[in-house]
């Protein structure tokens, strides 16, 4: 292992001596906290290839414990493809929202919690353990509510393509909760979907910010914008990116206590091969610590600055304490990252058994990617 | 303009601070003021060099700053239709197979295969679901959802007519001469309302439900599935330069929906069964026709789709079967352009209900949120200054130049104050403003100006603080609030000295050590001209705004309600006037941001709060 690489070297700070009173006093010291906040921000929001930093500390009150359990995972030596650079990576448990101020869970993986799909299946048909509760419409349930397709019009959604995955960017799976498992399980945005979100269904990021576009649309991001993931509604100076890619909702306040408790710490390691070792701490893991779908995007682009993306996903089984996980990167070939290998412990079948890693400390997590 | 300090002794701390503040901007403004300067031509690109520096202002020109907490509740708009815009055109099968046979002289009854059965001879497979489907669609009557429609009937008569005419290209709705019926005045793509009775008037062969049988032509002559695909092409040509846009349709991208329905084999000779398909129509020609109407788009600048989708009735009556080729055929020019294929024959009722147009209620959601003193200015040395108008330029400046601190437009030309001093480095084009000597802006007089006794005043078309004179002056769009789509409103950015230009990224650029990007500045109430982290470096510093928002329960799971607390808004002067930009947009498919807006005056003084409610928001 190498040195670590730290997102921002921090630029020198200089407070100034207090010597006013009262409510001055006050004032500046609660600054100071928060010209890191500031310094911190700046970096974010200026990266085209954002740094993550840890957040700030609190200017007050108590931050809550991290949950409990987390996992942290790395990918070991990572290197890109040839001719091609580092953008970003992101990991995110698919099966945890944090909404409201708590973590719930969704068993269906799909941007919506299991509450929210039971209160609307009046409406929209939604049900809780599939993405795609009308599968004949070929538009996932995040996808309906948003353009607000209610049941009696999904049929005349038309989408002759299916699941057809131009930008390669979907995760596609069997779920063995099924009694009879088929390795269709789409989650993404099929050509169909983003064809209707005028979005380009060959990119993986439509307005090229590095940010996949189905990411977007499940932190609550227009993926037409151009500018809306640089921006800080909240104004708490973390920028949409930042957020979605920290597991944090966009529209509260980042800087809150839950927030800091639940956020997602991500560190990269250079190893004496000059490949990467790419880290993500705090994943906080739901539902007794089984079933927890855990998705991993890795994006390049290439020297036309077109983006393409790696992409794996690993479910978490029987974690009931904190765990670190490791596995070795697996898109080492363009074919591996286009239809990435099953590995570790799978019950469904092994497109690239070759590709399995020979270590085995997956002792309690499968990774498929 | 002298301004009392408070007496209070509770202020007296803040006072000093304030000394400190003042003698720091002495010798930071001495050192920078040409950095400034420079940096100001840099950040506006306005090409204008022509800034006039300011005199310093003496100390009573800054006031103790006074800071107080503002909360705002808002909701965001309910879902939103879209509006949408569909154009169906149906190709008929018009052959003489359809009914029963006539002897004609070039198509004479032994020349019809032995087991040949009339195919649709009452036009109910072919005009039925059409009427029915038509119907429907204008029933839902969805204001947002448009659609028009047109039809061309098919065979080897029609088609070398719709080549051969120059003017105009016979549809269905044309009778034998090529003249229009009188249902049906002419061949453009017509309301349903209008559609209908065409369609019933010329429904061929029927049994007299809708009026008098029309008149020719009838089914004639053989199937000529290229002839059709040639004419929907130039049909859809002609449409799209005709520029008659249905009213409420503009600016709307149209979509084609083509449906081909046939019955029978592509036949340009006739009766030998071996033969047919030899000298018909193959499928590679007739792909290749497919995909010159699929590729149509490629040929405009304005955007639009085509989709197309195929459809199968099968003969009527215990003699015909159902023709496996045609089907077969049928299918794969569905497949060519990833249409529908739909078998009539098999059909329920409302056949063609995947067609109707998709009516989307787009979700809203929250983008940003700035909050604006209106009577606060932080100028482009650094310096946070009384703005009595809110006209962006401060008092301190307005009085020198000869321009009126409590009127946005001295000269009343139209263009405030602070876009002309922006422009030309003065508020006015005369020394004290005289409205008979200001600069008259001629280029804006097709802007709809109002002109009265107090001067010109123009639209804000984009509610952006800008008029549409100014904008049109600085180069900024009419109609979008943020012209260079960074979501700050263009005012906000121009009184902030964060550039206006299309396409410029200087709101996310970070040009200080101070790392902060103008867009935080503007989030933080800090100037964006200045160094922040220099300034903190003697005896003052800048007190950063912070806010913290979080979700409220809402009335509807459609509409996402939100409370933000701003803590320590500076309102150093009174009255001051607080305004609220609250930037929505749809979730999904349309990038179209929406601004919403709210004012509010300080109660009194001593006000410690200010509170926005919902129903403050426009």
């Amino acid at each position: 292992m190498g040195s670590t690489v730290s997102a921002a070297s921090p630029h020198p700070t200089r407070i100034p001596a207090t010597r006013t009173e009262g409510r001055g006093v006050i004032r500046l010291n609660r600054l100071q906290p928060m010209f890191l906040v500031l310094l911190l921000s700046g970096v974010i929001a200026s990266c085209s290839s954002p740094a993550t930093p840890p957040l700030a500390p609190l200017p007050s009150g108590t931050p809550l414990p991290a949950p409990s359990p987390s996992v942290s995972l790395t990918i070991t030596h990572y290197t890109p493809q040839a001719g091609k650079t580092w953008v970003d990576y992101f990991v995110s448990n698919f099966s945890v929202l944090l909404e409201n101020q708590q973590l719930v869970y969704s068993s269906a993986r799909d941007g919506l919690s299991d509450t929210f799909k039971t209160q609307q299946n009046a409406f929209y048909g939604f049900l809780p353990n599939s993405p795609y509760s009308n599968p004949g419409a070929f538009f996932s349930d995040l996808i309906l509510f948003q353009l607000g397709i209610t049941t009696q019009l999904q049929s005349a959604l038309w989408c002759p393509s299916g699941f057809q995955n131009s930008a390669h960017d979907a995760l596609i799976y069997a779920d063995d909760r099924n009694p009879n498992p088929q390795p269709s399980v789409f989650l993404g945005l099929n050509d169909c979907e983003k064809s209707t979100l005028q979005l380009n269904p060959t990119l993986v990021s439509f307005s090229q910010d590095g940010l996949p576009d189905y990411l977007k649309v499940r932190c609550g991001l227009n993926p037409l914008s151009s500018s809306q993931s640089q921006l800080s509604p909240a104004g708490d100076g973390l920028s949409n990116y930042e957020k979605c890619k920290r597991h944090l909702p966009l529209r509260e306040n980042g800087l809150s206590p839950v927030s800091q408790a639940y956020a997602y710490d991500y560190s990269k390691v250079i190893n004496p091969d000059a490949s990467y070792d790419l880290q993500v701490n705090n994943i906080a893991i739901l539902n007794q610590g089984v079933d927890n779908f855990l998705a991993i995007y890795i994006i390049e682009s290439d020297a036309q600055k077109n983006l393409s993306l790696a992409s794996a996903y690993l479910l978490v089984n029987q974690v009931t304490t904190s765990t670190a996980l490791s596995f070795p990167y697996w898109g080492k070939s363009v074919s591996a990252q286009a239809s990435p290998p099953v590995v570790g412990g799978a019950t469904s079948p092994s497109p690239q058994p070759s590709l399995l890693p020979a270590a085995a400390p997956l002792t309690n997590v499968r990774l498929f990617p | 303009m002298s301004k009392k300090l408070p007496a209070q002794p509770r202020h007296q701390p803040a006072t000093r601070r304030w000394q400190f503040f003042i003698s720091s901007f002495r010798r930071r403004v001495m050192k920078s003021t040409i950095s400034s300067v420079f940096l100001t031509g840099l950040l506006t690109g306005c090409g204008q060099n022509t800034l006039t520096p300011l005199a310093l202002a003496p100390n009573s020109q800054i006031v103790p700053s006074n800071f107080i907490e503002v909360s705002a509740n808002f909701c965001t708009r309910p879902r939103q239709p879209v509006k949408s815009l569909t154009k169906y055109l149906f190709l008929i099968d018009q052959s003489l197979y359809n009914s029963t046979p006539i002897n004609l002289p070039d198509n004479p009854v032994n020349t019809f295969p032995p087991d040949f059965a009339p195919a649709d001879p009452q036009g109910f497979s072919r005009f039925g679901p059409l009427v029915e489907f038509t119907q429907a669609v204008q029933a839902m009557n969805n204001p947002s959802a448009i659609t028009l429609w047109n039809a061309i009937g098919f065979n080897t008569f029609a088609a070398p007519k719709a080549n051969s005419s120059g003017s105009d290209i016979t549809g269905l709705f044309t009778n034998v001469n090529g003249n229009f019926t009188a249902a049906c005045p002419n061949s453009l793509f017509l309301t349903p309302k209008d559609f209908l009775p065409c369609l019933q008037a010329n429904w061929w062969g029927r049994s007299v439900p809708f009026g008098p049988v029309p008149p020719l032509p009838a089914d004639e002559g053989w199937t000529d599935y290229i002839g059709a695909l040639t004419t929907a092409q130039m049909l859809i040509t002609r449409d799209l330069n005709s520029n008659t846009a249905t009213p409420g349709t503009a600016n709307l991208k149209p979509t084609y929906q083509v449906f081909f329905i046939s019955g029978g084999m592509p036949f340009t000779l006739l009766n030998n069964p071996n033969t047919h398909f030899a000298n018909g129509q193959p499928l590679s020609q007739i792909t290749t026709a497919i995909q010159d109407l699929l590729q149509l788009p490629s040929q405009f600048a304005i955007p639009f789709q085509v989709n197309f989708h195929t459809a199968y009735y099968p003969p009527t009556g215990q003699v015909g079967q159902p023709i496996p080729q045609v089907i077969q055929l049928l299918k794969d020019m569905a497949q060519v352009s990833q249409g529908l294929f739909i078998n009539l024959g098999a059909a329920q009722n409302n056949t063609y209900f995947p067609l109707t147009p998709t009516q989307f209620n787009l979700r809203s959601q929250l983008v940003d949120i700035f909050l604006e003193n209106r009577n606060l200015v932080w100028w482009n040395d650094g310096r946070l200054l009384l703005d009595s108008d809110g006209d962006g330029l401060p008092d301190l400046l307005e009085t020198p130049a000869g321009s009126n601190p409590n009127l946005p437009d001295s000269d009343g030309n139209g263009v405030s104050d602070y876009v002309e001093y922006r422009l030309n480095g003065k508020p006015c084009n005369d020394p004290q403003c005289a409205k008979n000597n200001a600069n008259a802006f001629g280029v804006c007089s097709g802007l709809n100006p109002i002109t009265s006794a107090n001067g010109t005043t123009y639209p804000d078309s984009d509610n952006d603080g800008l008029n549409d004179c100014e904008e049109t002056l600085l180069k900024a769009n009419l109609n979008q609030f943020s012209t260079p789509a960074n979501m700050i409103p263009d005012f906000l950015a121009l009184k902030n000295w964060i550039p206006i230009q299309p396409s410029s990224l200087g709101a996310f650029a970070i040009p200080f050590s101070d790392l902060l990007t103008p867009y935080l500045k503007l989030k933080y109430d800090l100037p964006t001209s200045i160094d922040t982290s220099q300034s903190a470096s003697s005896t003052t510093t800048y007190t950063r705004r912070s806010s913290e928002l979080s979700l409220v329960s809402s009335p509807n799971v459609d509409q996402d309600c939100y409370q933000m607390l701003f803590h320590s808004v500076n309102t150093l002067n009174f009255p001051a006037t607080l305004k609220i930009h609250l930037i929505e947009n749809a979730s999904l498919t349309q990038d179209t941001p929406v601004l919403r807006t709210a004012e509010k005056t300080l109660p009194s003084k001593n006000a410690q709060r200010l509170d926005f409610v919902p129903s403050d928001f426009n």
